[in-house]
């Protein structure tokens, strides 16, 4: 009974032991923290890797491919039984995404510009693919997520972006499920709000605003003379196009000296330069039109697809080179004169990562939206593969927040890309997503007896990823062993302050063997005294740690505040809200540790107490 | 008839490479039911001789026997209990846990004994005959304050009211006085007077002192390490 009593009356008594206790408390509430915090990271990690991959694939060793993919399929069902709950055929390539974009130049105009990006070419089933994995979680489109569908739609694309929805927060989500998290920090996509069929009709249409689009003749290609024997004809127009810059350039030195913008107030709330560049725009399309036939033309050029009023005027059916001609094959027209305020090329979606930027204050800036047109370039099937050109839509955007991915895939429908490729069926990988609980190491093997190795690569999701995924769980590992010095450090702590307390205690624990106690009494006194101690500081540090976890957005935006700038910056984490997740396995095992590391470095000093002879310690005052 | 038996009691301490015989051959005999008194000189071994018999140190040769047992060599576990149960010490310097409060203090040694729920089962009846023995000792109006709130006088009390909890055979007192004025030295003798005569409490009284000495019913003196 004494030993109870006298443990908890030391721990009322001494404050020196707050000092462990909160050693104790640090080491556990930053072990916490950090545990919750990176096994966040990686599960937000694992689960979009997990997501693109779904559970198996079975990939060819062939860039061409295998044929008979519905064929592969059964064998695939075959094999594994009723564990297949959703399968779909890839076809993979690699490409150049090419497309145009305006952009605001540095002397305030917009120019067009065009855009070429190395891109991994998925084409998806659009039947199946919603069966594996999280593919179209990730789309920008609500309609689009329920069902994938490759063709424009009218609007109604999210204007915040979905990561808050599929962001884990561990235990929590079971105890406290939300469903609608509340937006934070989340700033409004409102370029979003106009993708669709309003920004085609927009983009191809009228010139935005009324501000009329200056074409950069340097930036400007045509996408016709895209292909190597057309390259000459590209310089030819870069030559023909510089006299007229300098002809523009020298007319708009002028006209600003001499228009102040505030005599000549602009239509739109556009910067001077931009007004007066528009003026001198509309003044020397017309001295062209009228004065120089070859100056026209090269301007027409330059200002396609957003024409001057007088180009559209002139020539409403005027093919718009970027949008695709008649008789592109791939175009998806056979003859006629493809019009794009009306029609679309077959859809593509496009990973974020290549469509928008996201600028230090966290809104994001859009340079392709859906409703806009681009080229892909990728080989074909056959044994001398050549370039294949295609035109397509922009449908749809794809977030998956994994940057690798956003910023290289794009996503066709495999029909289209079979055809193109001239691979008909044929396809590149088969993904499978097996019943949750399956044992994905042994359905591998088992398709690796059906698949021969030679022609199949057989693989979970896991094995693709599994350099990144062992770094991190070992990153995981590491920090948690070098956290725990921290808790360790406080077990030295406790045994420096115990034995402190011993020897202050001497006497008193002479009077206790005095009256009867006997030596494990005395030690046990002293056992319970750094269980006490770790139970408090542990406990103590628990509710630290997890209250920083749970408040660690609010946390990382109040220092912030004290530091002044972004301690989580939305555009190099491309997480708005620090992911976390807490397992309670990992807090009690932290918890554990750290209760027996204190009763670990209380047994020196109890033992020492404990071996104290009454007489030495009672003979003198 | 003897409640203690010393026989042929040496104990020794070593300094360095100095040996100091400290007691060197006591024979003594300690009788149910007495008020004995052992005087001698500082440094004359007596408090060392007391400690031998409070089974708080081993001796270096010679035997202890209580009631006819030997308790000298026995095992730590029953050492351990006869201090707790049997053999009562009060010392010169009170020694009282200074974290605990008067009663919790005197109820030290039932916690001691007790496990934690047969503490708790019986705390009310411990607690009411901690009362009744501080009331005894004259200290029923400090029954929560903390030893270091007491004068020392008031701290032997409730030392003594400790060593009394769990009724023991023989009460060894370590110079109860040597730190009081005249007065309380009085009334603390006093006391153990009256716990001698009424409760048949044998008690070994140690002293330099031969006033106190005389209050006892029988004295010994001890010289340099042998009584005379």
């Amino acid at each position: 009974m004494y030993k109870l009593f006298l443990c908890l009356r030391y721990l009322r008594t001494r404050y020196i032991v707050l000092a462990s206790i909160i050693s104790v408390m640090l080491g556990v509430a930053t072990m916490i923290v950090v545990n919750s915090v990176m096994s966040g990271f990686a599960n937000e990690m694992q689960t979009r890797i997990h997501g693109i991959m779904g559970d198996l694939t079975v990939t060819s060793t062939s860039s061409d491919g295998f044929y008979d993919p519905e064929g592969q399929m059964q064998r695939i069902r075959d094999a594994l039984g009723d564990k297949v709950i959703g399968i779909t055929p890839i076809c993979t390539t690699v490409g150049v995404l090419t497309y145009k974009t305006r952009i605001l130049d540095i002397d305030g105009c917009e120019r067009e510009a065009q855009l070429t990006e190395q891109v991994c070419i998925v084409g998806v089933d659009e039947r199946s693919k919603a069966s594996v994995g999280d593919f179209g979680k990730f789309l920008q489109h609500p309609e689009n997520r329920k069902a994938l569908s490759f063709d424009l739609r009218d609007g109604g694309y999210d204007t915040f972006e979905g990561q808050e929805n599929t962001q884990s927060r561990g235990v929590l989500d079971k105890i406290f499920p939300v469903k609608d998290r509340k937006k934070g920090k989340l700033k409004e996509r409102t370029d979003m709000k106009r993708a669709g069929w309003q920004h085609r009709r927009d983009y191809y249409g009228e010139p935005m605003n009324g501000v009329e689009i200056v074409t950069n003749p340097e930036l400007h290609v045509e996408t016709k003379n895209t292909s190597a024997e057309d390259l000459p004809t590209m310089k030819q127009a870069e030559e023909e196009n510089a006299p007229v810059l300098e002809l523009m350039d020298d007319s708009s030195s002028e006209k600003t000296l001499s228009d102040h913008p505030m005599d000549n107030p602009p239509e739109t709330p556009v910067n001077p330069f931009l007004a007066a560049e528009k003026k001198e725009a509309e003044e020397a399309g017309e001295t062209a039109d009228q004065k120089d036939f070859d100056l026209k033309e090269s301007l027409d050029t330059m200002n396609q697809p957003e024409n001057t009023e007088q180009a559209e005027n002139e020539a409403p059916a005027d093919p718009d080179p970027f949008g695709g001609t008649g008789d592109d094959p791939f175009g998806g027209h056979e003859g006629g004169v493809f019009n794009p305020l009306e029609e679309t090329h077959p859809g593509i979606i496009i990973g974020i990562g290549m469509a928008m930027f996201r600028s230090s204050d966290g809104t994001d800036k859009f340079y392709l939206l859906p409703g806009r047109d681009v080229m892909l370039t990728f080989p074909d099937c056959s044994i001398r593969p050549t370039g294949v050109t295609g035109h397509f839509t922009c449908v749809d955007l794809y977030e998956s927040k994994m940057s690798e991915y956003d910023s290289q895939f794009v996503f066709v429908s495999m029909q289209t890309l079979q055809e193109l490729r001239g691979m008909p069926n044929k396809a590149n990988q088969i993904q499978i997503q097996l019943k949750p609980g399956s044992d994905l190491d042994e359905a591998c093997e088992e398709l690796k007896k059906v698949f021969d190795p030679q022609l199949f690569l057989c693989k979970t999701w896991r094995d693709d990823k599994m350099p990144l995924l062992q770094a991190v769980d070992m990153e995981i590992a590491i920090l948690n062993v070098l956290l725990f010095m921290i808790i360790a450090v406080s077990g030295f702590g406790i045994l420096a302050i115990f034995y402190m307390v011993v020897t202050d205690k001497t006497r008193d624990i002479g009077i206790l063997k005095a009256l009867g106690a006997s030596s494990w009494g005395i030690m046990s006194i002293f056992l319970m005294y750094g269980l006490a101690l770790g139970i408090v500081g542990a406990g103590l540090g628990m509710i630290l740690g997890l209250a920083f976890v749970l408040n660690i957005n609010e946390v990382a935006d109040f220092l912030s505040w004290c530091l002044g700038h972004e301690v989580f910056s939305p555009d190099i984490y491309y997480f708005y809200q620090v992911p976390y997740d807490i397992s309670l396995t990992t807090v009690g095992w932290i918890v554990g540790g750290a209760l027996f590391i204190a009763v670990l470095a209380s047994v020196f000093p109890a033992w020492h107490a404990s071996r104290l002879q009454p007489v030495e310690s009672l003979r003198y005052e | 008839m003897s409640i203690m038996q010393v026989h042929d009691l040496k104990k020794s301490f070593t300094k360095g490479p100095n040996t100091i015989p400290v007691l060197k051959g006591i024979n003594m005999e300690v009788h149910e039911g007495e008020f004995l008194s052992i005087i001698g000189q500082s440094g004359s071994g007596k408090s060392t001789l007391l400690h031998v018999m409070g089974l708080l140190t081993h001796p270096d040769e010679g035997e202890i026997l209580y009631g006819g047992e030997r308790i000298d060599n026995q095992s730590e576990r029953r050492r351990d209990y006869l201090r707790n149960h049997d053999i009562s010490m009060i010392f010169q310097f009170y020694h009282l846990l200074p974290e605990l409060d008067i009663v919790e203090n005197v109820l030290t040694p039932l916690m001691i004994s007790e496990g934690y729920w047969k503490f708790r089962f019986n705390a009310k009846e411990h607690r009411e005959r901690a009362k009744e023995l501080l009331d005894r000792v004259g200290l029923a109006h400090r029954l929560k304050h903390r030893p270091n709130e007491l004068s020392g006088g008031e701290m032997q009390r409730t030392a003594i009211a400790r060593a009394l909890i769990n009724s023991p055979k023989i009460l060894l007192a370590d110079e109860p006085t040597g730190n009081l004025d005249r007065s309380t030295e009085g009334g603390i003798i006093d006391l153990l007077r009256g716990l001698n005569e009424k409760e048949k409490l044998t008690i070994v009284l140690v002293t330099h002192n031969p006033s106190i000495a005389a209050g006892a019913d029988r004295t010994v003196s001890l010289v340099d390490g042998v009584i005379e």
